[in-house]
């Protein structure tokens, strides 16, 4: 399933933040539309379905706890987008049933990232990711090229599975080291590129999985 | 000790001692005096005794010697003539040798409950000793029983003032444990809570002052929490506002940095984001810093005429209002006030301004100042969008918007009337505001006149 059949709905006032995360999402092939209050985003909701919901917190009129309590029945996953970084308020909104909680100001990957996870957790997807002439079973962990299975260590496999899920995006290294290596510092980057040439020189992928210099990498697109 | 129990105790210990003494004490006395009338009876008796023995011996002597023997046997018969079931009457011859004199002597001698009243007489030419011997054992017995009765009623009535007592102090004392459990409900933050007392004693006049200590506890603790409310409502906004425009800046930077293929239009648009949006967060930083530090810094107050500056900031709007098609005009008398000149610009370009942005084509901004009183009057009034009703009191919030979108359109953060009113207020002065929603609103700044103008 890729990601252009997500549709997201995005709720929030300030225009130019709505364009960021639109043009987040579009990086990440997913189709968005936005709303810039709580009533417009209640009335689209009644019209049209929508596969997760990035709700901003501090809307004019109705707050975005208020929206995600007119609309949960909808069974929506919603994942709140807000200012605050208080603890009380990310409570609030993971009790109310909120998947996630993003703190502005945040990144490309940072958004596309737990974008990723709700949309994963929450759809049945069947678990294969394919790559040209790459498969992948995220559920069996394997990976198959060719038909033929290629033997790649657990870290190894989610690498590879990061790449393919956002090809064409340059990733930093650091990137990389916080989302799966869940390390949050700036620093020793070479287990990345151990990892990453592993994955490069096992799947054959030297032209495909490139190096941008002084920054991370890239898969181009297949 | 609790306090019942202070005032239970003693009382209870001191009344049946003052039971008990009163009581023991008078029927000690009545018994004193009962045996005094039994003595003075018994004496009465010996007299009357003594007296019918010289009389009998007197009229059997005739002037006759008698015999000591019938003299003997005459007293005898007379005395036991004179015995009664309770009093006994005795007299017989003593030896010569005993007789010490006159022949009267009183001798009183209590045994075996028996009381003897013995006189010596001197009777012809014998000495006779007459006693008198009264049984007082009834009254002995009476006072023995006396004294059980005392210690019996003075034991219940004791035990019925106790009683009386023990709910006396239990009933006086209730209102004070009703209080203790009030200031305790007090205590624990329940600051609604009044205590109830009627009537007009020292208690009542207690429960008066701690319901007077908790409402103003209940006023100050509103007032605090009110304070605070605000202060995070302001925290909140202010994190709220500086974040909004960083996550466009960072985050188009971030689309800028990691976007594969970005077209020349693409890269131009997420610019002029950017570049708006560090002007957003720069305009804002300096509203802030002026904001924070209007009541942080010294003014540097110098005598400013209110016209001229009114003057000279719309003479700098002119243009923009010409533009605009808005017509701007003054009405303007001459008025001395001490000022901080920067400051008071500072407001009325932000009045100004405020009128201006509100103001649709061909509508009229109308300023004006004039002196009422002491003060000076500052008017700036508009035909613009108007605020509702139920907002006024909120828009000298700092970051609250009407209008958010067309705020944030016409480059605004909500912070220009909460900017005003505290000038006005660091002046001694005051911003009020009359509108009505869709046909305009009218801002007047109230400062006091310069004394020396």
């Amino acid at each position: 399933m890729s990601n252009s059949q997500y549709t997201i709905l995005i709720v929030e006032d300030d225009e130019n933040v709505a364009k960021y995360v639109q043009t987040c999402l579009s990086m990440g092939e997913y189709q968005s539309e936005i709303c810039s209050n709580g009533d417009a985003a209640i009335e689209r909701l009644s019209k049209q379905t929508f596969d997760l919901i990035l709700l901003d917190i501090m809307l004019p009129g109705m707050d975005g706890f208020a929206v995600q309590e007119q609309i949960k029945t909808k069974g929506i996953p919603i994942i709140f987008l807000t200012a605050m970084q208080d603890v009380s308020e990310k409570v609030r909104g993971l009790k109310a049933g909120a998947e996630d909680y993003i703190v502005k100001p945040f990144e490309v990957m940072e958004l596309l990232a737990r974008v990723e996870v709700v949309l994963r957790r929450c759809s049945k997807s069947n678990g294969k990711l394919t790559y040209e002439n790459i498969e992948i079973d995220t559920e069996k962990h394997t990976v198959k090229k060719n038909g033929e299975t290629v033997a790649v260590s657990p870290k190894e496999f989610e690498v590879l599975c990061y790449f393919i899920n956002y090809q064409d995006i340059v990733i930093s290294r650091e990137r990389l080291l916080v989302d799966l290596w869940d390390i949050n510092y700036m620093g020793e980057t070479r287990t990345v590129d151990t990892h990453v040439q592993q994955v490069r020189r096992k799947l054959e992928l030297k032209d495909r999985l490139l190096t941008v210099p002084k920054y991370g990498y890239k898969l181009v697109r297949g | 000790m609790k306090i019942w129990q202070k005032i239970f105790l003693p009382s209870v210990v001191f009344t049946m001692i003052g039971v008990f003494a009163i009581s023991m004490w008078l029927v000690v006395r009545s018994h004193t005096l009962q045996l005094e009338a039994k003595k003075e009876s018994v004496q009465s008796r010996s007299s009357e005794v003594v007296a019918a023995l010289r009389q009998t011996v007197e009229d059997q002597k005739h002037g006759y010697f008698l015999s000591s023997s019938l003299i003997e046997e005459t007293i005898t018969e007379l005395c036991s003539e004179m015995s009664s079931e309770y009093v006994e009457v005795s007299a017989f011859r003593i030896d010569q040798a005993m007789y010490s004199g006159e022949n009267t002597c009183f001798t009183f001698s209590k045994e075996d409950g028996m009381l003897h009243f013995q006189t010596i007489i001197f009777l012809s030419g014998a000495v006779y000793q007459v006693i008198i011997s009264e049984n007082i054992q009834p009254l002995l017995a009476q006072f023995g029983e006396d004294i059980k009765t005392v210690q019996i009623y003075g034991t219940l009535v004791s035990m019925v003032i106790s009683i009386a007592l023990l709910i006396l102090a239990i009933a006086i004392t209730k209102p004070i444990k009703d209080m203790e459990k009030a200031t305790e409900r007090i205590a624990e933050g329940d600051y609604k809570y009044r205590i109830m007392y009627r009537g007009k004693d020292e208690l009542s006049e207690l429960a008066h002052h701690m319901n007077d200590m908790a409402f103003h506890i209940e006023a100050d603790t509103a007032f605090m929490e009110n304070i605070s409310e605000s202060r995070r409502m302001f925290i909140a906004n202010m994190t709220h506002e500086l974040k909004t425009p960083l996550t466009s800046i960072l985050g188009f930077a971030d689309v800028l940095r990691i976007k594969p293929d970005i077209s020349d239009e693409e890269r131009r648009n997420y610019a002029d984001i950017i570049f708006a949006e560090a002007n957003r967060l720069r305009m804002l930083s300096s509203r802030l810093m002026e904001l924070v530090t209007i009541n942080e810094v010294e003014l540097q107050m110098v005598p400013v005429n209110v016209a001229d500056l009114l003057a000279q900031t719309a003479k700098s709007y002119q243009p923009i209002c010409e533009e605009a098609k808005v017509s701007l005009t003054l009405e303007l008398e001459p008025a001395i006030i001490q000022a901080d000149e920067t400051l008071f610009a500072t407001l009325v370009v932000n009045l100004i301004d405020n009128a201006r942005k509100a103001s649709e084509t061909g509508k009229e901004i109308q300023v004006c100042c004039k002196k009422r009183h002491n003060h000076v009057l500052i008017q700036v009034k508009d035909q613009g969008s108007g605020i509702p009703k139920e907002q006024i009191c909120h828009v000298t919030e700092a970051f609250y918007m009407v209008d958010k979108s067309r705020t944030r359109k016409a480059g605004g953060a909500g912070i220009g009337l909460a900017l005003c009113k505290a000038i006005a207020t660091a002046h001694q002065g005051g911003l009020f505001i009359e509108s009505e929603y869709t046909k305009g609103t009218t801002i007047t700044v109230s400062v006091p006149l310069s004394k020396e103008g």
